[in-house]
C-alpha cells in the first residue's frame, strides 16, 4: 500500500498546490507541499515511472523558478532564502502549473520581456543592486498612449502573484531581498493581464466544484 | 445529547444521531461525495470508471472511512445514477470533473413518457452502486454506516424532462406536475430499495427543489407530502438534500417525517437550527468553495466548531466536496469534532 495521506501531510507538510491530471503522465495528480525548507513534488500514483516523472517535475520547477534542487532528494527543493514562514511560496501555484502542463524553455537570453497584450510595446523588466536591495523595475519601449499606466498596472500584477514587496509604482523586490530573474520571468506574462489571469484561475477552480449552477440547477 | 462514557461504533454513533439518541460525540457522517482527484490516485480508482465499476467504486468510497476518519460511506459520488440507467444522455467527463446528465436533450416530454425500463436496477450504472455496497457491506461489516443514496423525484424530473421545461409546467400545470412527481416517485423507492438490500444503513434523498429556482410554496405544494410518503416507503432513515438557501422551506422539510436534513453553508447553522426546532436533525455544513477547497484547515475549526455550538447533529461538507479539495482541510474536520468533544466535556 502507499504512504497514507496523513503521514504524507506529517511527512511533507501541507499541499499549497494541485494539478488534478497530469498532461504528460498517465493524468496522474500532482501536489506540491512544503514542509519548511523544503518543497516536495508528489503523487499518490503508484503506476510504473511515477518517480521519474516527478523527478523530471522538480528539475522543471528549478528550471522556471529559481528554486534550488535538495541534493539526494529527487523530489524536493527550496529557494535561497530557506522558505523562512512561506517565503517564496506565493508563485509556486504558476510554478508547478508551468513545471507539470506546459513544455516549453522560458528563454532569459534577452532579459526578462515580454509583448505587452493592451498595446503594440515591448514589455521589459530590469534588475539592479541598489540602496533598496535587489530591485526589479517595470518598465518597455514606451510605444503606446500612456505607458507608465501600463508599467504601473504590469508591475502590480506580478507584485500580486509574486507576493512580491512594492518598493514604488514601477518596482518591486523579494521578500527575502535575494536575486530571482527567473521567477520574474515565469510571472511577466501573466502579469501583463490580470482579468484575463483571473478568468484562468477562476476557471480552474470552478472545475470539479458541484454547485447548483455546475449542475445546471440554477437560475444564472 | 453527548455522554462520552457510551462506546458506540461508527455506524451507532451515526444511527444514534439520525434518531435523536445520545452519542459520545456527534459523527462525522456525509452524506455526498468525500473522494479526492488524491484519493483516486491512492486507490487507483479514478472517476468516471470509479462511478461504473462496483469494484472501484467501493475501493474509492472506503477512503472516506479508512483515510479521512469519517463515521459514514458514501458510494453514490454523483447525482446521475438512475438518470443514466432510465436512457438519459450523458457526459461522463474524466477524473476531474462531474458526470452530467445532457439536460438540453431531454427524454421525456410528459407524464405518459414515464416508462422504468425493464432491467433498470441491473443497469450497469445502478449496479455499480448496489453491488459497491454489498463489497462495502462485508468489508465494514457494521462497524460504519453505509449511507446510500437515491434521487428524488423533483431531480430525476430536471434530468429527465429538462430544467426549463419542468419548470414551466409546474406553472403551467401543476397537476400534471404533481402526476409526474408521483410517477418518479416510483424510481426513487425502487433504486432506494435495492440499495437498502444490499445493505445501506441510510439513505440520503438528494431532491433540489432548491432556493435558487423555487419557492418554499413550491415545497410546500408539490413535495413536502411525496416526502412524508418516502418516508413510509422506506424503512431505514432517511437524509433529505437540497442545495442552495433553504431556511424559507425548513419548518416545513420538518414534518417529513425524515431523519436528518442535509443543509448548505447559505444558510447558518443557528437560523436553520432555529428553523427546524425539534422536527428534524439537522447535518452539513462546511463550506465547500471556500473553505474546504480554498482556505486551511484552522478556518475549517472554526466553521465545524460554529456548526457544533449551534446544537448541528451530524457534521459534513455541505454538499459533495470539490474534486481538487486537499485531503488536509477534510482530515481536519473530525480532529475538530474530536477537540471540540475535548475541550467541552473532558475539561
Amino acid at each position: 500500500m502507499n504512504i497514507r495521506p496523513v503521514e504524507v501531510i506529517k511527512k511533507y507538510g501541507r499541499c499549497i498546490e494541485l494539478i488534478s491530471m497530469d498532461p504528460f503522465f498517465n493524468d496522474i495528480t500532482i501536489g506540491l507541499f512544503f514542509k519548511e525548507p523544503n518543497l516536495t513534488v508528489f503523487s499518490y500514483s503508484r503506476l510504473d515511472g511515477t518517480s521519474e516523472r516527478l523527478n523530471q517535475i522538480r528539475d522543471r520547477i528549478v528550471d522556471v523558478s529559481g528554486a534550488m534542487p535538495v541534493e539526494n532528494s529527487p523530489h524536493q527543493a527550496t529557494f535561497e532564502c530557506g522558505m523562512k514562514e512561506g517565503c517564496c511560496s506565493a508563485p509556486l501555484r504558476f510554478a508547478l502549473k508551468e513545471a507539470v502542463t506546459k513544455d516549453r524553455d522560458l528563454d532569459l537570453s534577452k532579459g526578462i520581456v515580454c509583448k505587452d497584450l493592451r498595446s503594440d510595446m515591448m514589455i521589459k523588466v530590469n534588475y539592479e543592486e541598489n540602496s533598496n536591495g535587489n530591485t526589479y523595475t517595470v518598465s518597455g519601449d514606451d510605444n503606446a498612449e500612456k505607458p507608465i499606466i501600463r508599467y504601473r498596472a504590469i508591475a502590480n500584477g506580478l507584485i500580486k502573484y509574486g507576493g512580491f514587496e512594492r518598493l514604488d509604482n514601477f518596482s518591486f523586490r523579494l521578500s527575502c531581498n535575494q536575486r530571482n530573474d527567473k521567477i520574474v520571468n515565469l510571472l511577466l506574462p501573466l502579469a501583463r493581464n490580470i482579468s484575463a489571469t483571473e478568468e484562468s484561475l477562476a476557471a480552474e477552480d470552478a472545475a470539479g466544484q458541484m454547485t447548483t449552477q455546475s449542475l445546471g440547477f440554477s437560475a444564472n | 445529547m453527548i455522554d462520552i462514557n457510551l462506546k458506540l461504533t461508527k455506524k451507532q454513533r451515526v444511527l444514534n444521531a439520525l434518531a435523536g439518541k445520545d452519542v459520545d460525540k456527534p459523527p462525522v457522517s456525509n452524506p455526498t461525495n468525500v473522494a479526492t482527484v488524491e484519493l483516486m490516485d491512492y486507490v487507483d480508482a479514478p472517476f468516471p470508471d470509479a462511478c461504473r465499476d462496483p469494484e472501484l467504486n467501493a475501493k474509492l468510497a472506503l477512503t472516506g472511512h479508512t483515510e479521512l476518519g469519517f463515521d459514514s460511506i458514501a458510494p453514490y459520488f454523483s447525482i446521475i445514477q438512475e438518470s443514466s440507467a432510465l436512457g438519459c444522455e450523458m457526459q461522463w467527463e474524466q477524473k476531474d470533473n462531474w458526470p452530467t446528465v445532457r439536460m438540453g436533450n431531454p427524454i421525456w416530454k410528459s407524464v405518459s413518457d414515464i416508462k422504468i425500463p425493464s432491467g433498470f436496477l441491473e443497469h450497469q450504472d445502478n449496479v455499480a452502486i448496489t453491488r459497491s455496497i454489498n463489497i462495502l457491506k462485508e468489508e465494514v461489516k457494521d462497524d460504519v454506516a453505509i449511507l446510500g443514496k437515491t434521487m428524488g423525484p423533483w431531480t430525476l424530473a430536471y434530468h429527465v424532462f429538462g430544467v426549463e421545461p419542468f419548470l414551466l409546467l409546474s406553472i403551467d400545470d401543476p397537476e400534471e406536475t404533481k402526476k409526474i412527481l408521483r410517477k418518479l416517485k416510483e424510481i426513487t423507492i425502487l433504486f432506494g430499495q435495492a440499495q437498502i438490500d444490499s445493505g445501506a444503513d441510510v439513505l440520503v434523498v438528494p431532491d433540489h427543489a432548491t432556493g435558487d429556482l423555487v419557492s418554499g410554496k413550491y415545497y410546500d405544494d408539490f413535495l413536502l407530502e411525496i416526502h412524508q410518503e418516502l418516508v413510509e416507503d422506506l424503512k431505514v432513515p432517511l437524509i433529505l438534500h437540497i442545495c442552495g438557501r433553504t431556511v424559507d422551506r425548513m419548518p416545513s422539510i420538518a414534518k417529513t417525517g425524515m431523519a436528518a436534513f442535509h443543509f448548505d453553508s447559505k444558510n447558518l447553522p443557528s437560523e436553520a437550527m432555529e428553523a427546524v426546532g425539534e422536527g428534524i436533525r439537522l447535518v452539513g455544513n462546511i463550506n465547500n468553495p471556500e473553505t474546504l477547497y480554498s482556505k486551511g484547515p484552522e478556518d475549517v475549526r472554526q466553521e465545524v466548531y460554529r456548526a457544533l455550538d449551534s446544537g448541528v447533529q451530524l457534521i459534513a461538507p455541505e454538499c459533495a466536496i470539490p474534486l481538487k479539495t486537499k485531503i488536509e482541510n477534510l482530515l481536519a474536520i473530525p480532529d475538530a469534532v474530536n477537540e471540540w468533544v475535548s475541550n467541552k466535556f473532558q475539561s
